[in-house]
């Protein structure tokens, strides 16, 4: 089920808050919580709600086995099974297909037959949450949930079930204690900013620029030149981040209506002036999850230089494979880890010849990496400094819109094709008649591309929740009801969400 | 995100005007828009008649105006009065077929109904909406889409147009009243609406309709066509349609079809199905495939059809997905789909011929 669809907005969110809220305690509360996400998955296919049961179950059980394991190799082995059964059932439902394709592709003849089976629901999202709780249990990180209820109802949550954030157990079960019996009003007028602002991200930017520009470019890629293809690439950076980021905010939005305030996704990352720093600011909680569950166990960065690299290397790897099982996702991940990795060499080099501070400045930004969380932000740095920093955030920004094109690509030959136009090999490439859009509607549009980078280089939702819910005046709430009415307005053909794929 | 004010009794109160401004804007704003679109109803999808419309938009609506008037329902006219023998039913590629060379044919009064996108629901809806009217037709030309049997929603043009929406098979009417909640709702709706008002006020012209329809249903291609007199017509073939892969025909499609074929039956109506022609580049790209989706989605449609046949007395099905089994010109298409009035004289012909 979508958000932005009658059925969600119109019967399922009333009902789902009218049980939430009516009941008459915690558990029941809980309860109808669990329900309505098994419902908002099940909906759409039952299959998928099973899977979701199997995945919850076995995590649940398996950790408290972790937890009253007095053994040190117990302890392991139940964690073992627990991550092997859901990384298993991500690897079945998600990957087998793409590699019994690729191994009889490579082989000539059939060996493994294919499954065709439909991906389940949300399942990279609540697997990658079902692993973080039982290694969190394992870790003593957080005591076992008491009851198959209490660890459902945060990790089925319907706000985040589908396409995230990735809010770990750990990290939201203390917001439990602290509910409120009501939703209470500063919470209702939380959520109607990130819900509206989120919804008017997705369908009156995301969706017009998927249909105007991106997809029929893409479609045309042999024909693009230098222009049209930066066109298509751009379109597809904002479409993406505006399709994603509206997605999030909606979830938040949710989050607040059930009482909960669910992880902030994204931090500007059109504004990041290097490859570490682009990951600190898109899909925060994927990365963050990559670095605590993936990248810290291989031995993070504190180890040669040459491990540590391979490190970063393996992780954007398989984040990449995470979005997708294709080989234009492998490709994308790989070419994150070779930035990160030079990104990492050549911040090592810089401290190394004594010119570190400087050199941090020229690669826009901490040079510790992805573990650090350092920012060097334009007040603290000089006027050169901070000319060093707006050429890190363009090189970054060129660089990380040529890594769209690989990850929107159907297939590698594609990605190729719109990057040689993007590189000039087709000359200039001004046949803007590709897109058969009226010069009126072109101009448009192309203003709407041009809003669009704007909003995603200084326009941050949560920023903009702290300015109106500071002073939260009736014009601004005018204004925001009648944005919802136009998204509500443009719902009759619902578009689904780039990430609901993954 | 949300704590700077709390605590703070002013906050809070400023919060929740905030979330009342809010909620009371959206209520209204929603209000206004179902009830600028149900006062307007530029589509004629509800029975408010507060606004004049063209006789343009919607085609389903247009066609139903059409039968009406030349059924003489409302007995408009002596030479045009009486109910039609024959019907032509499907989708837009059967919108250029002749009702005039079916009368020379079969000397049957005859009507063109197809419409753009028609499904089984939309054949079951045509022919129940003759029935109910007490005037059955002898006979229905019946132009299937290998992409009919497609899984996915009732049809919701049919569900939106009032006399349609009343004639749908009954597990099709909830679909329909939702779809017509939905459009209630609808920006489309809005847009169009204000452009009738506009329009009606004399401050905007009339939009151009590209197509035009003789009182008999036939449609006419008017650009294309006048394109056709002039000598500058260049026919816009895009040899990549037909539809991806088809796992199997959708059990509910089949059902409705099914019961077309018993309504159809139980009233004495003789049904001369075929699938509708493709321009020959389609079938020659389609043939390179490496996986013949469209053979395998051709075979199958046309295996389901032939099965038909005999348990359906009076139903009669023929293949002219390519054009030689009857006779077609290939230099008389439109685009892909799409053929001149010319190609489908000769696909009635050859119907006739090969069903007699």
């Amino acid at each position: 089920m979508l958000f932005n669809s009658y059925g969600f907005l119109f019967v399922f969110l009333p009902v789902a808050l009218g049980l939430y809220w009516t009941a008459s305690s915690p558990g029941r509360r809980k309860l109808a919580s669990v329900v309505a996400a098994y419902f908002f998955c099940g909906v759409v296919s039952p299959a998928s709600a099973a899977v979701m049961l199997l995945v919850t179950g076995n995590s649940y059980v398996l950790a408290g086995f972790v937890a009253r394991a007095e053994r040190q190799r117990s302890r392991r082995g139940w964690l073992a099974l627990s991550v092997g059964l859901n990384l298993g059932a991500l690897a079945l439902f998600k990957y087998y297909d793409f590699l019994a394709g690729s191994l009889n592709a490579a082989a000539g003849v059939p060996v493994l037959p294919l499954l065709r089976w439909a991906l389940p629901i949300g399942i990279s999202f609540y697997t990658f949450e079902a692993i973080s709780y039982t290694v969190d249990v394992y870790r003593e990180k957080v005591a076992p949930a008491p009851r198959f209820l209490d660890y459902a109802y945060l990790v089925t949550m319907f706000p985040k079930l589908v396409a995230g954030p990735i809010a770990r157990y750990t990290g939201i079960v203390g917001q439990v204690a602290g509910l409120p019996r009501r939703v209470g009003w500063e919470r209702a007028a939380g959520a109607a900013r990130f819900f509206t602002l989120g919804m008017a991200k997705k369908l009156l930017i995301a969706d017009t620029l998927a249909v105007r520009l991106v997809d029929p470019l893409f479609a045309e890629a042999g024909r693009l030149g230098f222009v049209t293809g930066w066109i298509a690439a751009l379109a597809y950076t904002v479409q993406i981040y505006m399709d994603f980021s509206g997605y999030s905010d909606m979830a938040v939005g949710l989050g607040l209506l059930l009482g909960f305030r669910l992880p902030r996704n994204f931090r500007l990352p059109f504004a990041a002036a290097s490859a570490g720093e682009f990951w600190r600011r898109w899909h925060i909680t994927l990365s963050s999850w990559l670095r605590d569950y993936l990248f810290i166990p291989l031995g993070g960065s504190r180890c040669s230089r040459g491990r540590a690299s391979l490190n970063y290397f393996v992780t954007m790897l398989l984040g990449g494979l995470w979005h997708g099982a294709n080989w234009t996702f492998v490709l994308w991940g790989a070419y994150h880890g070779v930035a990160l990795v030079v990104y990492h060499w050549w911040g090592w080099l810089l401290a190394e010849t004594g010119r570190r501070g400087r050199g941090r400045a020229a690669a826009g930004a901490g040079a510790a990496g992805m573990a650090s969380g350092t920012q060097v932000g334009p007040r603290s740095a000089g006027r050169g400094q901070r000319w060093l920093r707006l050429a890190g955030i363009a090189v970054t920004f060129a660089f990380t819109a040529a890594g769209w094109v690989i990850f929107r690509a159907p297939n590698i030959g594609v990605a190729a094709s719109v990057l040689k136009g993007m590189a000039g090999l087709r000359g200039p490439g001004l046949n803007t008649q590709l897109l058969e859009l009226p010069p009126a509607t072109l101009a448009w549009t192309l203003a709407l591309l041009g809003l669009g980078l704007v909003i995603g280089f200084t326009l941050d939702t949560w920023e903009l929740d702290d300015r109106i819910t500071a002073r939260p005046r009736w014009a601004v709430a005018v204004a925001l009801g009648l944005l919802l009415v136009v998204c509500i307005a443009q719902l009759a053909a619902p578009s689904p969400f780039v990430y609901f794929r993954f | 995100m949300i704590d700077s004010t709390a605590g703070n009794e002013h906050g809070r109160h400023a919060q929740s005007r905030f979330a009342l401004t809010f909620l009371l804007t959206v209520s209204l704003g929603l209000l206004a828009l179902i009830g600028f679109n149900f006062a307007v109803n530029p589509f004629g999808y509800y029975p408010t008649l507060l606004v004049r419309r063209p006789a343009t938009g919607q085609d389903r609506r247009v066609k139903m105006d059409l039968l009406r008037e030349y059924s003489g329902v409302y007995g408009t006219a002596e030479d045009r009065g009486g109910p039609v023998d024959a019907i032509i039913v499907g989708s837009s590629r059967v919108m250029t077929l002749a009702p005039e060379t079916l009368r020379e044919l079969t000397g049957l009064r005859t009507f063109n109904a197809g419409f753009s996108d028609a499904l089984p629901e939309d054949y079951y809806a045509v022919l129940n909406q003759l029935i109910r009217r007490g005037t059955p037709p002898k006979e229905i030309v019946l132009g299937i889409d290998i992409i009919a049997f497609d899984p996915g929603p009732v049809n919701q043009f049919s569900a939106l147009t009032p006399e349609l929406a009343s004639s749908l098979p009954r597990d099709s009417y909830l679909p329909g009243l939702v779809a017509r909640a939905k459009s209630l709702l609808s920006y489309g709706q809005t847009r169009r609406g204000v452009d009738l008002l506009l329009q009606n006020a004399g401050r905007k012209p009339p939009e151009p309709w590209p197509v035009a329809f003789d009182a008999d249903g036939l449609l006419h291609y008017v650009e294309w066509e006048i394109g056709i007199a002039q000598g500058t017509f260049v026919p816009e073939i895009n040899p990549d349609v037909g539809g991806g892969r088809l796992e199997e025909l959708d059990d509910a499609r089949r059902a409705c079809f099914e019961r077309f074929l018993t309504l159809a039956r139980e009233n004495g109506v003789r049904v001369r199905a075929f699938l509708t022609p493709y321009h020959p580049a389609v079938l020659a790209y389609r043939a390179v495939d490496e996986v013949d989706w469209f053979g395998e989605r051709r075979a199958a449609v046309a295996g389901y059809l032939q099965g038909l046949e005999k348990q359906y007395p009076g139903f009669t099905f023929d293949d002219f997905t390519d054009i030689e089994a009857f006779g077609g010109a290939s230099d008389e298409f439109f685009d892909s789909v799409h053929y001149f009035s010319s190609n489908g004289d000769r696909l009635l012909a050859a119907l006739y011929r090969m069903t007699e």
